[in-house]
């Protein structure tokens, strides 16, 4: 497919969005640690802050060192640029709150993060915004679910916690007919395995605090946008199409014909929400994205591994990876995501609940916490820990049993990965005995 | 309904649009009409367009015929542009007119400033960005124009950014996926009409002969599509034409270099504004 740059990932991965520091020649990207920045004079401030010319003015809004990952991000995902912001969880939001307020209504998949169904499910009906939850593998319940006013169609290419593969593809055409945008939580994938604007999604989201810095050290978000959604061809984005008096009457769409969801984004939503990044967590995610081609193989390669191996375990009751052939999404990975399905996945072990958690409490390499996408590997057993409330019936809602769980797969050396496994295994059935 | 930009535009009426950044266009100032290049629209403009309005000019960028959220047909010919842009210029309000146009719209302006004749209001100066003349079209571009468009739009973003890596100095954008997004939604045959105009235009001499006011020739020092250094020959020919190279710079000069660009015609369009002459 046609692109914009010549330069390939790896390349885009190490340098998109940064030249040598003019001033100093610094290589790497510094931190640019302040506030605020300094006017030449008040008209220069006052064309900052009135988008008649581009620059920084304060670090809510923009910050240098965040405008490197912004736009890295937009390179390595193929759109026009980028938003950088205090979590996944606000980058959602605030594509949420850039595209509609009080009365709208969202479309989405039900095999989505916890938190991302948390915003959805408790938080924003207090808003006004409700939303509806289909299975992503039913494109009829999609289509049924769309209203009048409908805004937005939601999902995860690789679904949470149990592997559902978004048809990306065909629920874009199918948002596309309806006139409504579709964005695509990446968390699990990142650029590296799947680019969903190649496959018709309209805005991205990351929680780059996973895979995109990869080491665990900070929270962050991104959005990235593909600059091709019509918001006037619609009819259905006011904010981006009609005057805002918040802004001097600025139509969004007219400013920037590609770039006006980023532009109401960063104008309103970083101005009156506030959740930007820390530059210095926008320097440990770039730092992070230098290595991501390299690290997401060794992910892949260590997951497939360690499936591997868990089915051959008599301990083992079940394995949701979509590599797998009795998965039900086996052919769609194939397609989608030929360079793997990610390196988070379920599984379930023989001895529910009290075997789950022997496993999880009696690993070394593994370590016992609520994250996904560092570079060591983690687990979790939801049913004694994150889920511990719910009963087997919302458990099962929630496609969990008492015995699953969630393993990120780290980049170890993959002996040790499975023999911390091994021991898991020993451990989980000592507690069935 | 659908979310393809071009399938939408043809719904336009024909009626061309002019962004004005809000603002009504005045008799008592000067209007900078910015003109767009090839498959273009008006916000390529937007880090200049807007600063001019705030600051005591009418700002004009319209999107052309067959472009952007104007209907009508893409000119295939550079003279007919200009005449259109005349007829714009009589319809517009201001005390004297500003042409700006980068490319192909730089062909345009040229040609638009050899035949305006001055009957309410004078043509005070020209800026022509990122210009060659002669602006010939490859066979590689014109094929790929007519059969495979997106391939057209790749090539000519990647010889539009003397970076490949980006960069620019506009937070949070990547310029070569703006330029690719917004030829991608260009609406079907523009590209192809627009490189036929170029690619034929032969008026150049001619019309640099008829233009009276000052001309300033701003080029990116690395443009691969505009070679600055034909710019440099018009410009060594011509006793009212100065020449302004921005470094680091190719084609796409208004993102690559924004303020570059703005200084340049805030100082040109500043020197040259109707109250002086």
């Amino acid at each position: 497919m046609p692109r914009p740059t010549k330069t390939r990932f790896d390349t885009l991965a190490l340098h998109a969005g940064q030249r040598p520091d003019p001033l100093t020649g610094a290589r790497a990207t510094p931190i640019y640690q302040t506030a605020s920045y300094v006017f030449d004079d008040s008209e220069h401030a006052a064309s900052l802050f009135n988008m008649e010319r581009p620059g920084h003015a304060y670090s809510r809004l923009s910050n240098p060192t965040n405008a490197v990952l912004e736009e890295r991000i937009a390179a390595l995902e193929g759109g026009v640029g980028g938003i950088a912001t205090a979590s996944g969880q606000a980058a959602l939001h605030l594509a949420i709150a850039t595209l509609m307020g009080a009365g709208a209504h969202i479309v989405s998949s039900n095999a989505i993060y916890g938190g991302s169904h948390n915003i959805l499910q408790y938080t924003l009906p207090r808003f006004g915004i409700d939303t509806t939850f289909v299975s992503p593998r039913d494109i009829d319940a999609i289509r049924a679910a769309i209203r009048p006013e409908t805004r937005l169609i939601f999902g995860e290419v690789v679904g949470n916690p149990g592997g559902d593969i978004m048809n990306v593809p065909l629920v874009a055409e199918l948002a596309h007919e309806h006139g409504l945008p579709l964005l695509i939580d990446s968390t699990f994938t990142t650029p590296y395995l799947f680019q969903p604007f190649v496959h018709g999604a309209d805005i991205i989201m990351h929680s780059a605090t996973k895979f995109l810095c990869g080491h665990g050290t900070v929270i962050g978000g991104l959005l990235a946008d593909h600059g091709r959604f019509d918001w006037k061809a619609s009819g259905r984005f006011d904010t981006l199409s009609a005057p805002y008096d918040g802004f001097h009457g600025m139509r969004f769409d007219e400013e920037s014909t590609q770039a006006a969801f980023l532009l109401r984004a960063r104008r309103e939503g970083l101005r009156d929400f506030g959740a930007c990044m820390s530059p210095t967590t926008a320097f440990h995610i770039l730092q992070g994205m230098e290595t991501l081609s390299l690290r997401m193989r060794r992910h892949v390669e260590n997951t497939r591994a360690v499936v591997e191996f868990l089915q051959k375990s008599d301990a083992v009751e079940g394995i949701s990876y979509a590599e797998l052939e009795s998965h039900p999404d086996f052919s769609l990975a194939q397609k989608l995501l030929p360079r793997g399905a990610g390196a988070v996945f379920c599984f379930t072990l023989r001895g529910g609940r009290e075997a789950g958690r022997a496993f999880a409490e009696g690993l070394e390499v593994f370590s016992h916490l609520a994250n996904v996408g560092d570079a060591k590997s983690l687990v979790i057993h939801p049913a004694s820990t994150t889920h511990y409330r719910m009963s087997d019936d919302d458990l099962r809602a929630a496609g969990i049993n008492q015995g699953t769980i969630r393993l990120s797969i780290g980049l170890e050396d993959i002996d040790d990965i499975l023999e911390d496994l091994s021991r898991g295994i020993h451990l989980s059935k000592k507690a069935r005995a | 309904m659908t979310p393809a930009k071009t399938s939408a535009k043809t719904q336009e009426p024909a009626a061309p649009y002019i962004y004005t950044a809000n603002h009504a266009p005045e008799d008592s100032r000067d209007s900078v009409v910015f003109v767009h290049g090839a498959a273009m629209e008006h916000s390529v403009w937007s880090h200049q367009s807007r600063y001019f309005a705030y600051h005591g000019y009418n700002a004009l960028a319209p999107d052309l015929p067959g472009h952007g959220r104007s209907g009508g047909r893409p000119f295939e010919d550079i003279g007919e542009l200009a005449d259109w842009l005349c007829g714009l210029l009589a319809g517009a309000r201001g005390r004297g007119f500003h042409l700006v146009g980068h490319s192909m719209g730089a062909l345009a302006a040229l040609e638009t400033a050899a035949r305006f004749k001055h009957d309410r209001a004078p043509l005070c100066s020209l800026t022509l960005v990122g210009f060659s003349y002669p602006m010939a079209v490859s066979d590689a571009l014109f094929d790929a124009a007519r059969e495979r468009p997106t391939e057209a739009y790749a090539m000519m973003t990647q010889w539009s950014h003397a970076s490949q890596l980006g960069g620019e100095p506009v937070p949070g954008f990547w310029s070569p996926g703006m330029q690719f997004s917004m030829m991608s939604g260009s609406h079907d045959g523009a590209l192809l009409a627009d490189l036929r105009a170029c690619h034929a235009y032969a008026g150049g001499e001619d019309a640099f002969a008829r233009v009276s006011c000052p001309v300033l020739f701003l080029c990116g020092r690395r443009d691969r599509m505009a070679p600055a250094k034909l710019a440099a020959a018009h410009a060594a020919k011509n006793d009212n034409a100065e020449i302004v190279f921005l470094e680091k710079c190719g084609h796409s000069i208004m993102s690559e270099s924004p303020h570059g660009v703005l200084r340049e015609l805030k100082r040109h369009i500043g020197n040259n504004a109707a109250a002086k002459n």
